[in-house]
């Protein structure tokens, strides 16, 4: 599912470039490529368009599985379009996530990634380790169907941020 | 060529306008977040909840409602998207780990909708559990030093926050009660003492303690900022003819009319555990007048404390009706109205 945001940019102060370049490609009766530029851009105030594609397991050796073992690693795959421009959002966003949790529906991990979402529909992929134990020598974790659910902010929600778009999610067995 | 300025002219105009309209122009979205209980143990579910509305208090439906909880040395627990319904609230339900550690827990929201500015907001609640019962390992059976009486202070009046007045001596009575049950000596001293209390605030200044305190927040500094803060699970609130307790998402659990007080034959009471933001362990105890106050004190030591095991939720809310009319409190003419967490 794909949600489509829009809201406009409220500071000026940080177009003025933008707005010169463009009052400069009016006088010279020329046409803009918008798309071509890379606008960074408040989150709140940028016109943003986010799927996330989907969310899949592999082993450590990056094959496909969704059948582990009490310790193994999996790494959860995070896949995400941006249909928009290209999305940076320094100093924390934008920001692709993982929350793990288990089959009692407890959070077992959130892990997050921040980078830069290439735009012009291409897809990017985040891969999160993640161990499954709880520690060094602690092997005690419940065995049964672990959902792992990928998410994309602008920034941490903490900080007021907010998700793009409704998550997605995969599970995986973990056996002893 | 003049196809090709005019095709730019309107090509920047709408870039232009889009990049800088006004975003102050939108409406302003609220959003509130609230937990179902103000403690909570490893394995426990958790329910968040809140709601969405405009500046009017019109619900805004569809909204997105972005949620991150953090641990309490700051990392994200658990996040979720979820949606508003058509009355404008929200929930997300999630289990504590059985790893989860001692502290306390923020919850943090976002609402956002097309062409509203968002809100946001925050909601707090502890690891463990604490009821009355838990409290009495921490208060009334704590070792030397580890509890603070504060007093509501009846003279000092240029040391009381806004709002806060004078205590009644009796406020004072009903704090003996509650000391004399305690095992052990203990520290105590005035709500408007700078050395226990943060005098701009009213927040206590000391951490991983105990906190005793009785009298409302008309008369005390620091349930003043325990109300005020929405920290305490129930706050006090009126209007022109009720005084009211109310829960933390507003929702009333005990009230009694200003008209039925004037002759002080009866009153509400409430006894109320939690832990703030330093890792106290807090009680509050107070009444709506000074014999409401005083019943608590009473009930507290003649009634719960010989059965302290089965007070398992964190707070309580009393009625005294002195139905022999003799002006004074008999533990027989005290019921229970409320409890929750």
């Amino acid at each position: 599912m794909t949600r489509y945001r829009y809201m406009p940019f409220s500071s000026g102060s940080r177009f003025t470039a933008l707005r010169v370049g463009l009052l400069s490609a009016l006088l010279l009766g020329s046409l803009v490529w918008v798309s071509s530029l890379q606008v960074r851009c408040d989150p709140a105030t940028a016109t943003v368009s986010i799927q996330i594609v989907g969310v899949y397991t592999t082993n450590s050796t990056g094959h496909n599985m969704t059948t582990f073992k009490r310790g193994q690693t999996v790494i959860v795959w995070v896949t995400v379009r941006n249909l928009g421009s290209d999305l940076d959002l320094p100093p924390l966003g934008p920001i692709t996530w993982v929350e793990v949790t288990d089959p009692r529906s407890a959070p077992f991990t959130v892990q997050f990634h921040i980078g830069v979402l290439p735009g012009g529909g291409r897809i990017t992929r985040a891969g999160f380790n993640v161990r499954l134990d709880y520690g060094p020598g602690i092997v005690d974790i419940p065995t049964g169907t672990y959902r792992a659910s990928g998410f994309v902010s602008d920034k941490m929600i903490s900080q007021g941020g907010s998700f793009f778009a409704p998550q997605a999610s995969a599970t995986f067995e973990v056996s002893l | 060529m003049i196809g090709l300025r005019l095709l730019a002219i309107v090509v920047v105009v709408l870039i232009w306008g889009t990049l800088t309209a006004d975003v102050s122009g939108y409406p302003q979205l609220m959003v509130s977040i609230f937990t179902n209980s103000m403690s909570y143990n490893p394995g426990e579910s958790v329910t968040l909840y809140g709601y969405v509305k405009d500046t009017a208090g019109t619900p805004v439906p569809y909204a997105t409602v972005s949620i991150q909880v953090n641990d309490p040395i700051g990392s994200p627990l658990h996040i979720m998207y979820v949606n508003s319904y058509t009355d404008g609230g929200y929930s997300d339900t999630f289990n504590l780990p059985m790893s989860a550690g001692n502290g306390m827990y923020t919850a943090y929201v976002t609402a956002y909708a097309y062409q509203w500015n968002p809100s946001n907001s925050l909601a707090r609640f502890s690891v463990p559990r604490i009821t009355l019962y838990s409290l009495q390992s921490r208060t009334f059976g704590a070792a030397p030093n580890r509890v603070y009486f504060i007093y509501p202070d009846y003279g000092h009046a240029q040391y009381k926050l806004p709002g806060v007045g004078l205590a009644a001596l009796s406020d004072w009575s009903a704090m003996g009660i509650l000391y004399g049950m305690c095992s052990n000596i203990q520290n105590d001293g005035l709500d408007t003492n700078g050395i226990l209390v943060d005098l701009s605030s009213g927040s206590p200044v000391f951490s991983e303690k105990s906190v005793v305190v009785m009298g409302g927040r008309g008369v005390h500094n620091v349930v003043y900022y325990y109300e005020d803060r929405k920290l305490a699970p129930l706050y006090f609130s009126c209007d022109a003819a009720t005084y009211y307790l109310k829960k933390r998402d507003g929702s009333t659990v005990g009230s009694i009319s200003i008209s039925e007080l004037t002759d002080l034959h009866r009153d509400i009471f409430v006894l109320e555990a939690f832990t703030d933001l330093k890792g106290n362990a807090v009680l509050i105890a107070y009444g709506i007048t000074w014999k409401g106050t005083f019943a608590a004190g009473l009930y507290l030591k003649s009634v719960i404390a010989p059965s302290l095991a089965s007070y398992s939720h964190a707070w309580y809310v009393f009625r005294w009706d002195d139905l022999n009319g003799d002006g004074m409190i008999d533990l027989s003419e005290i019921t229970q109205i409320a409890n929750g967490d």
